[in-house]
């Protein structure tokens, strides 16, 4: 019998003498590199939980006055009005959820320790210290609490809430191994976090208030979990059918739609529908796939799109935006506060760098620096849009950048700290 | 020592504990790893990749009777991931050592490796991964599906596209029988 005849019963034996060899020489080469290297969980990955929605401008409002309304009622609105800015005056004023904002303080970890800091060169503070292995801060979206990690290096870590001055520290669900990705809702009120229930990867909305959770049923395994903008839809990823994709659901839920994106790639999997972005108004997704690339030796690269996408979830419209035809990759796209663009991350072989590019695909500004490790960059950018913040994942650098500018400044970091959630305040 | 207790060592920090680890797997991976990338540097480097993200990522491994496959999905990915970076490199490089082996068909079998061979160059590495996990590491379809993390249909339609491919690789190599050195018919 040869391979010609009958391959499959072949092929174990042939696949076996074809990989035969001398034992490999580097068993040493690995265990210096362990030795060298922090245990963590999957989770970790900042730039897999850290919000990725950024920015825009805050819709209008118009009031309109009517003409005929009695003297009466006239005197009624402005007694309404007066009690209302008496209230809201003895109220701390909030920014809105989405939209752009004032600068506050930024969050980071350390050590086991949640630090802050008032800007990027203050002098950071500990926050929540002690004994327990703390990590991942993450305001709410309102800027008046933030959310932790705690027992981060545990298979089973839980999740924290206080306040912005790091009062009221308790516990919110259970414990959620597999920790993948941890979500503000937009009001404050809930989170939604994607972890690994007994080798299933689930979506479970946590109440910030009294801790109860539940988890969302899509009949797939779902992970990512974005809360839609202006809606109560959350964005999930997951497989089901043919493979990867967006999904739409609400939170108590109900109402989960796939949303009609297709990829080039018949066969991309997990490369597909990385990264995904909101547009504040919650109309426009922006992520990055796989895409054939005429120009990259193996045929294809990753490739930024964008998909309009209105209130029932029906996609209207969706397109690549390919700033450079020949890059190897680009991606993890953020939009800028207008959202009239998009930084994202370019890649050549394994250097990395950072552009802001218009919706036209045409490339505005390309920041100075270059990540040449290829363990990529960390970046997001800040409330107000003025600046985008940058870590260097090889060497761990955070960096700034004047979004008007080119040029980088290297920001001063305690120790080990890691990358840091900045702070929503009211105007 | 058991793998189970290694494994639960390993995820409290124990370095003795995971070189075990490393020791029972790093022969096995490193094959699998030059059978998908067809490169010994390259599979080098996806392999000690892979371990490394092995320790990192332990202490979130809940279920430890799945560390098999959850190491040879890091593999996989691995080799995925180095695959890509490599593009603008010049494409393969031979395997290297291939000892004689034990069989009495030597020619029959160095000829069908050759077949093989080039068979497999016709796959791409998401496809090359499917075969090794199946038929080197001898893993089960719905379990190749879960280490590459993908639906069972795809690992099954990848699987078949794949012998498909090679058939017709070999198809096109050997279009008639032809004499293999030593003078056997292959």
């Amino acid at each position: 019998m040869t391979f010609q005849q009958n391959p499959e019963r072949r092929l174990p034996v042939l696949l076996s003498e074809l990989s035969d060899g001398p034992m490999p020489d580097y068993r040493d080469d690995i265990l210096r590199r362990v030795a060298r290297t922090r245990q963590r969980p999957a989770w970790t990955f900042p730039e897999r939980w850290i919000p990725m929605t950024v920015l825009s401008r805050r819709p209008a409002v118009v009031l309109r006055a009517p003409w005929r309304l009695m003297s009466l009622a006239a005197l009624l609105i402005l007694v309404l009005v007066a009690l209302a800015a008496l209230y809201v005056g003895s109220q701390r004023r909030l920014p809105a959820p989405f939209g752009p904002a004032v600068n506050g303080q930024l969050a980071n970890w350390s050590g086991g320790d949640i630090l802050v800091r008032d800007s990027l060169t203050g002098t950071d503070r500990v926050l929540v210290g002690g004994p327990e292995a703390d990590a991942y801060p993450i305001y709410s979206r309102q800027g008046d609490k933030f959310l932790f990690v705690r027992n981060y290096e545990s298979p089973n870590p839980i999740i924290m809430v206080a306040t912005a001055a790091g009062e009221g520290i308790r516990q919110v669900g259970g414990e959620f191994p597999g920790l993948d990705t941890i979500e503000w809702s937009p009001s404050g009120s809930q989170i939604a976090v994607g972890w690994v229930d007994d080798g299933v990867a689930v979506v479970s909305i946590v109440e910030t208030e009294g801790g109860a959770s539940r988890t969302l049923d899509p009949g797939f395994p779902a992970t990512s979990p974005f809360w839609r903008p202006s809606t109560d839809q959350l964005l999930i990823r997951g497989q089901a059918g043919q493979g990867t994709g967006f999904y739409l659901i609400r939170a108590d839920g109900t109402g989960l739609r796939r949303l009609a994106i297709t990829s080039e790639m018949s066969d991309a999997g997990q490369y597909d529908f990385q990264d995904p972005a909101w547009s504040s108004d919650g109309s426009a997704l922006a992520y990055h796939q796989l895409d054939p690339v005429a120009a990259a030796p193996d045929g294809n690269g990753f490739r930024i799109h964008v998909a309009q996408i209105d209130t029932a979830g029906t996609v209207t419209s969706q397109r690549a935006l390919v700033f450079d035809p020949l890059a190897d990759d680009e991606l993890q796209p953020r939009w800028t506060p207008t959202n009239d663009g998009l930084v994202f991350q370019r890649r050549e072989g394994t250097t990395d760098t950072i552009h802001l590019g218009g919706l036209d695909g045409k490339v505005v500004r390309t920041y100075e620096g270059t990540s040449t490790a290829g363990d990529g960059i960390t970046m997001d950018v800040s409330p107000d849009g003025r600046f985008v913040i940058a870590r260097y994942n090889a060497d761990g650098s955070l960096w700034s950048y004047d979004t008007s500018a080119p040029s980088a400044t290297r920001v001063a970091t305690s120790g080990s700290a890691d990358f840091p959630n900045w702070q929503r305040v009211a105007p | 020592m058991d793998q189970r207790r290694l494994i639960e060592r390993a995820q409290r920090g124990d370095h003795d504990a995971f070189a075990e680890l490393v020791d029972f797997a790093l022969a096995r991976l490193d094959r699998a790893a030059r059978l998908i990338l067809r490169d010994p540097e390259l599979a080098r480097d996806a392999v000690q990749e892979a371990f490394i993200r092995a320790w990192r990522d332990l202490p979130g491994l809940r279920d430890l009777d799945r560390y098999d496959a959850w190491l040879h999905r890091l593999t996989v990915n691995a080799c995925l991931d180095i695959d890509r970076k490599r593009r603008r490199r010049p494409f393969e490089v031979e395997l290297q050592g291939v000892d004689p082996p034990a069989s009495l068909d030597v020619a029959g079998s160095l000829a069908d490796r050759d077949l093989l061979d080039a068979a497999l160059l016709r796959l791409d590495p998401g496809h090359r991964a499917v075969v090794v996990l199946h038929y080197f590491l001898g893993m089960p379809l719905p379990e190749v599906a879960v280490s590459l993390g993908i639906p069972h249909g795809t690992a099954r339609s990848r699987l078949h596209y794949s012998l498909a491919r090679m058939r017709a690789g070999v198809d096109d190599a050997a279009p008639s029988p032809r004499v293999a050195s030593g003078g056997t018919v292959a």
